[in-house]
């Protein structure tokens, strides 16, 4: 009965009821299993201090002790992580123990080695870096793996990958796809990047594990897992930016039922301003909670479910609810300078209001990983003006989105093959004025991956087939039609980690999307842009082909790294102005309809390093960013392409009576958006400018904090990723400070 | 086998304890929107009044289907004719008429009337409750002589920031924009 998981799970709801067992006090061979805290992988040449022996873990992290009793204290101990005294409370065969790996927290735009011979470009731990504490999830991946923002104001953000956003940067949780892409980019991801254990990005081959569609790349976040080292904490960040800041608070606790935890976060911010005046209605309130509990049995099998739920109220920036494309000239011609705004912590129309919940469960064993998810969103939009009578309190749209998952994936290999076989059934509704259609939907795709170890080369294949199928029902056409298609992928992934002295690693593959809901069926009014936006039934899958390669070489203290990626895209669906405008009771708008052509992209990033940089322990790091993407033949880039960046920065660390400090300052220039499509633009193409943040960590016993000095010379500047560029400046200087506990 | 259908067992149970019944449990809200706008002009000559009704009308509002009507404004020189204006939902069934709800909150909106038509005038003849012009209620005057152009009619949105009359165009936001042909004989 003990290794019952139905039994453990159920107990879930009996907390009180509990089972034990008579043990021996003693046992002649236990086997010491040591694994990284975070992605369980096995840690070798870790080391395990026992009765005044060394004993070092071998290649599956694993070290034979001899005559373990009951009460002998164990010292577990890598290179990166902090040493860990163990109690012997139990004597199985084999115990299991996790250390944290410091190695992982390096937050930097390099790309990371692991294990396995990926091409990842970050990978970071939400809650770890006390900085990380007030941060979006979109900031948090700007600021720790150099992805750019495609933002919607203060608030708003989605990530940028390769130059490409939206349908085609994949949100993953756990390896389940997160679904809500298809309601367009100005909608923030719904979710607390605090209940992460870490964030890693993926590109290239190893995206295509969980999708074919992962174009511009992967996110996939591993939620929090309850851990035996697993320490309470409560953190409080307040910043001047919005008057406002968050509270956390993360709760783990074990019964002999199991590990559990319970994370809570709530987040508050008034109106945020540019260095000249206030962002009327930029404001937003975020809660939200999460539950955890893990079950580990004998043999490495364990059950692990997750409840989430979020919700977020956001102020869409008052002036920029425009009428019509009149209203949108005229604030543009007038250089519209608002005068007399007051700071508020209310938040008026225009807004979004949004929820989010996630149930989740996994079941791991040596062979098998089974996963279960359901997600379910709903979102609400107002704009500013509410509609006349009885029903003005309703939302002008509303969207509803349930979406049940399951995945096996085969751990174990079979003749070298690790399978994963996953899908997805997806219900959509609308309410308000037609935009996007009623649908439902079935995914289902399958994976397989051979690894071929022999050799300096090491190669990794990955194919991936899927079938989409769709019952769309687009009410506004009088049309209900069926529609799908099976489409597949491939990558092949080749690294050598010893080629003069340097890492090399070249992946390269297929893609293929089927177009999302929206680029099919939408029709309607886009408030933001004072466009009308019409889908295009006639669109095919894209089918993209990629190459791209790492290089990455140390030389004592200096290190480099280049990372190029080329890729052609067929097919590649855009939305675009079709020259004609619309003619409505509140004027003309210009109207935008999803086409297809064929592009190109070129993505270049380098990086140099130097440690000890004149003095010990201070650190200099340059980075740069370029990023084409273009139709064949055309000279400019497509819309909303990140424009070329360089960064620098300076990090040092010193101890002062105990304290350890980690002061940083970093410039990042963005560049006038040099290739741009200026026939598209109906304002002025930002100025390229520069931003200076400063500040400093520090880490005193059980206590870690953030002083922060973001935008620090106050800089006046567009965003040319900032949707809103049109109506406002972006946000000016901002203090912040952090304070996080750990209870011991 | 004997794990991997218990936990087959507990998914399914959380996949029945999860299982929410309508997607938007019920609330699919509705909206009163602005589809169409109606002029009712009235002309007096000698105690005889000759009513004329245009219109222009989008069902289903931005995007989607073109209007259905949008007439030319044909009008008679030198004439004085009292407007009315009605601002109506043709998406609902029955008809309504929003204009009681603008005049309710005449302290945010007011119309307002451009024409390039030398000679062609337009007075407020209503007023919010703070003094300042609503618009839905107007005269014009048309030139002596015959003469085409066209009739801008803005009704624009303004929380907080209309102005004191004659108004200012350039604030807020804007609910309707209809430019009608004028044709003056």
């Amino acid at each position: 009965m003990k290794n019952n998981p139905l039994i453990w799970g159920l107990f879930l709801f009996f907390p009180f009821f509990s089972v034990g067992q008579n043990v021996p006090n003693c046992k002649k061979n236990v086997v010491v299993l040591i694994l990284d805290e975070h992605n369980r992988e096995p840690l070798k040449k870790g080391s395990v201090r026992f009765k005044n022996q060394v004993y070092i873990t071998q290649n599956q992290g694993q070290s034979l002790l001899p005559q373990v009793c009951l009460g002998d204290t164990l010292i577990l101990s890598h290179l990166g992580c902090d040493p860990k005294t163990e109690v012997i409370h139990d004597l199985p065969d084999t115990l299991v123990f996790f250390l944290e790996h410091h190695a992982i927290e390096l937050k930097t735009t390099e790309i990371i080695f692991k294990k396995r011979n990926w091409i990842q470009r970050s990978e970071f731990m939400p809650g770890k870096d006390p900085e990380n504490l007030g941060r979006s999830f979109a900031q948090m991946l700007q600021q720790n793996a150099g992805a750019s923002t495609l933002q919607t104001g203060a608030n708003i953000e989605k990530p940028v990958l390769l130059g490409l956003t939206g349908n085609r940067v994949t949100y993953l949780q756990n390896g389940i796809r997160m679904e809500s892409q298809s309601w367009g980019n100005e909608h923030a991801w719904e979710t607390d990047p605090l209940t992460k254990q870490n964030i890693e990005i993926l590109l290239g081959s190893r995206a295509l594990w969980y999708g074919t569609d992962g174009i511009g790349g992967m996110i996939n976040s591993l939620v929090i897992q309850p851990a035996s080292s697993s320490k309470p904490w409560f953190f409080v960040h307040g910043q001047s930016q919005g008057r406002g800041g968050n509270v956390g608070v993360f709760v783990p606790f074990s019964t002999k039922m199991g590990l559990f935890s319970i994370q809570g976060t709530f987040k508050k911010l008034g109106d945020f301003s540019t260095p000249s005046y206030v962002l009327r209605n930029t404001g937003i309130e975020e809660n939200s909670g999460s539950f955890s509990f893990l079950k580990q049995y004998e043999n490495r099998r364990s059950l692990f479910l997750n409840f989430q739920i979020f919700n977020t109220e956001t102020g869409i920036l008052s002036w920029s609810h425009i009428g019509n494309l009149s209203d949108l000239r005229r604030t543009i011609d007038s250089n519209f300078i608002p005068q007399n705004e007051v700071f508020s912590y209310s938040i008026d129309r225009p807004r979004q209001n949004a929820q989010h919940q996630w149930i989740f469960g996994q079941w791991n064993d040596r062979k098998l990983q089974i996963t279960f998810s359901r997600q379910y969103n709903y979102r609400s939009e107002y704009d500013k003006h509410n509609s006349f009578g009885m029903l003005g309190k309703n939302p002008q749209n509303e969207f509803g989105l349930a979406v049940n998952s399951f995945a096996v994936e085969k751990l174990k290999k079979w003749e070298g093959w690790g399978f994963r076989l996953d899908g997805r059934n997806i219900s959509q509704d609308y309410g308000g004025k037609y935009f996007v259609p009623q649908f439902q939907g079935n995914v289902f795709g399958f994976s397989g991956e051979r690894i071929f170890p022999e050799g300096k080369w090491r190669k990794t294949l990955v194919v991936r087939m899927e079938n989409h199928s769709y019952h769309a029902i687009v009410t506004n056409l009088g049309k209900q039609p069926n529609l799908g298609a099976m489409g597949w992928g491939v990558g092949l992934n080749v690294k050598n980690e010893s080629w003069r002295n340097a890492h090399l690693v070249f992946s390269t593959g297929r893609n293929w999307r089927f177009p999302g809901m929206n680029e099919l069926f939408s029709n309607g009014l886009h408030h933001g842009t004072a466009s009308i936006e019409l889908g295009n039934m006639n669109l095919k899958p894209e089918v993209a082909y990629f190459v791209e390669g790492l290089l990455k070489k140390e030389m004592g203290k200096i290190s480099f790294s280049s990372f190029s990626h080329f890729k052609t895209a067929f097919n590649f669906i855009n939305l675009e102005p079709t020259g004609n405008y619309s003619l409505s009771v509140r004027g003309a708008f210009p109207v935008f309809h999803y086409t297809a052509s064929n592009v190109v992209s070129w993505v270049q990033d380098f990086s140099v390093s130097k440690s000890d940089f004149f003095i010990p322990n201070l650190n200099a790091q340059i980075k740069s960013s370029i990023v084409r993407l273009k139709e064949w033949g055309s000279s400019s880039n497509l819309l909303g392409v990140p424009p070329l960046s360089v960064q620098a920065q300076l990090s040092y660390q010193k101890e002062w009576r105990g304290i350890v400090f980690k002061p940083m300052l970093k410039a990042n220039y963005t560049s006038f958006p040099f290739w741009a499509p200026k026939n598209l633009e109906i304002g002025r193409l930002p100025e390229g400018y520069l931003l200076v943040d400063l500040g400093t960590n520090f880490f005193w016993k059980d206590w870690s904090g953030s002083f922060q000095m973001n935008n620090a010379l106050n800089q006046n500047y567009f965003n040319y990723l900032d949707r809103l560029r049109y109506f406002a400046m972006a946000p000016g200087r901002n203090f912040s400070i952090t304070l996080k506990k750990t209870i011991q | 086998m004997k794990n991997f259908s218990s936990t087959l067992i507990i998914f399914s149970i959380l996949s029945i304890l999860s299982s929410c019944g309508k997607i938007l449990g019920g609330k699919k809200g509705e909206q009163e929107n602005i589809t169409t706008l109606r002029i009712i002009a009235v002309e007096t000559t000698a105690g005889v009044s000759t009513i004329d009704t245009f219109e222009f009308s989008d069902p289903d509002g931005p995007g989607g289907n073109n209007p259905t009507r949008f007439d030319t404004l044909h009008l008679q020189a030198g004439k004085k004719y009292t407007v009315a204006l009605q601002v109506l939902d043709y998406s609902k069934n029955p008809v309504v008429d929003l204009s009681p709800e603008i005049v309710e909150e005449g302290e945010e909106h007011q119309f307002f009337y451009l024409s390039n038509i030398l000679g062609f005038n337009v007075t407020y003849s209503d007023q919010d409750s703070k003094g300042n012009p609503i618009g839905l209620n107007t005269e014009w005057n048309t030139p002596n002589v015959g003469n085409n152009g066209n009739l801008q009619v803005i009704l624009k949105h303004q929380p907080r920031s209309k102005a004191t009359a004659p108004g200012n165009i350039n604030a807020g936001e804007t609910d309707v924009d209809v430019t009608f042909p004028v044709i003056i004989q």
